[in-house]
């Protein structure tokens, strides 16, 4: 029994039908028929030879032949039919969709239970502040120049000590592709994207975001924001 | 005289059609959940203990949905046809012997009565006719009940809801119900044909006896499993 055991039924109906088809071909070929190699009908598909994966040297091992051996291991047509008329392929189906129904479902129950979110993960933004309670932005607007879809809008003033700072940062959330490129444009590390996805309104009004409620945002998610910073801080 | 008895059979009938529909809600319960689980989700959990009452959720939306039909087509026959298929789906409820004595109609060829019926529950529709008949003839049990791979009529793999796409609202339920209910029967008659000599003592015979009501299950658990497997 050299053939491919994985039949479903292969113990009981297989046997006997391989059996029989084997003795039934050996009988029919006592001279093995040996064809030629090279067939006429071959065609070299590449001619470089570093395109030849394999490690044999010959070349005629990569190219599809029109020519077939007689392989006795192969099934035999009984085998097929048998196959075909007693359903097992449908039968493993059904075997496989069986040993599913007895497994615990994937499911993640959503509002209750929530799934990991990378380090890396953009979502909503958020204004950070240095721990002294300084605001980081200094109104370079380099993300507003990087943005492409010009979702941010920044107007800068010289604050009473002298320090310029933004009088308006609104971003609107409704445009913004959240590409991450304002993250990574800006150099004080004052936008960010943070982790939180849950940020749906009502109205679209709500998503104008502006200054106060990007730097809320930050003291809001600054625990899970300098978490992921440090997380992420090898690779960047 | 006359008065009470038709009472009393109204009474009967409406005794018998209130479980078997309840239960025919509860069947598409179930062959939601064991499809989920099947295909390892969860299926429907909120409405009601473990989503046991969603039947009855998707009931009420549906009803209280728009009544749409065609421009084109014969308004009669259009809210008629659901309501012919969910009648004679129904019908066949009335042949069956729930104890001693105990059916709606004790005819003598009612296993005959209900297949007709039930044949009859099929060609409700002329589109589900057309594409079933062919099917009709090899093999009768699943493909009466449009299960797969016999769903040509529904194809619900394919998210149109073939014959049913121009019918929403109660008219939609109708169809729905008869579906399964007629399922609900076949399996109660396949239990009736393979089970009721072997198992079950002609004292106690009746298809409600508890003893009868676990191969039920099992063989609409099979119809189910037919189904999903085969998508």
């Amino acid at each position: 029994m050299g053939t491919q055991d994985e039949t479903f039924l292969s113990p009981i109906v297989m046997f006997r039908f391989n059996h029989i088809a084997k003795s039934v071909v050996r009988k029919a070929s006592i001279t093995p028929v040996s064809i030629p190699r090279s067939f006429p009908i071959t065609r070299k598909f590449s001619i470089s030879k570093h395109n030849n994966a394999s490690s044999s040297s010959d070349p005629t091992q990569e190219i599809r032949t029109v020519d077939k051996k007689l392989d006795l291991k192969a099934p035999t047509t009984l085998d097929k039919t048998a196959h075909l008329f007693f359903l097992t392929e449908i039968l493993r189906g059904m075997w496989l969709v069986l040993e599913n129904f007895f497994r615990p479902p994937y499911t993640i129950f959503y509002p209750y239970e929530k799934g990991a979110v990378s380090p890396r993960f953009r979502g909503e933004h958020s204004l950070r502040r240095y721990p002294t309670g300084e605001e980081r932005c200094i109104a370079c607007k380099l993300c507003e120049a990087v943005c492409p879809a010009l979702a941010i809008t920044i107007e800068a003033e010289a604050r009473e000590d002298g320090s310029r700072r933004t009088t308006r940062y609104d971003i609107d959330m409704t445009k913004c592709i959240y590409c991450g490129f304002c993250q990574e444009a800006c150099p004080v590390d004052a936008i960010v994207e943070g982790p939180n996805f849950e940020f749906s309104t009502e109205t679209h009004e709500e998503l104008l975001y502006n200054k106060e409620k990007l730097l809320a945002n930050g003291d809001k998610w600054e625990p899970e924001i300098s978490k992921n910073l440090e997380a992420n801080s090898y690779y960047v | 005289m006359r008065f009470n008895i038709t009472l009393i059979s109204i009474l009967e009938n409406v005794i018998l059609i209130l479980p078997a529909l309840l239960g025919v809600a509860f069947v598409t319960v179930a062959e939601r959940k064991t499809m989920a689980s099947m295909q390892r989700r969860l299926g429907p959990n909120a409405v009601g203990y473990y989503g046991l009452l969603q039947a009855f959720a998707d009931a009420l939306k549906l009803i209280l949905k728009e009544y749409v039909a065609p421009t084109q087509a014969n308004l009669i026959l259009f809210f008629l046809g659901p309501i012919i298929t969910l009648m004679f789906a129904l019908l066949g409820f009335a042949v069956i012997p729930y104890g001693p004595g105990l059916s709606i109609s004790d005819m003598e060829l009612g296993i005959f009565f209900m297949l007709a019926v039930s044949s009859l529950a099929t060609y409700g529709s002329l589109r589900s006719t057309a594409q079933l008949i062919s099917y009709e003839l090899v093999l009768s049990s699943v493909a009466e009940t449009n299960r797969a791979p016999f769903d040509l009529a529904e194809a619900e793999s394919e998210l149109v809801s073939g014959f049913m796409t121009e019918h929403a609202a109660v008219i939609f339920v109708f169809f729905f119900l008869a579906e399964y209910s007629s399922i609900v029967i076949m399996c109660i008659f396949t239990n009736y044909f393979n089970i009721r000599n072997i198992l079950i003592n002609p004292s106690i015979d009746g298809l409600f006896s508890g003893i009868s009501l676990v191969p039920c299950i099992l063989y609409a658990f099979g119809v189910f499993f037919i189904n999903i497997s085969l998508f």
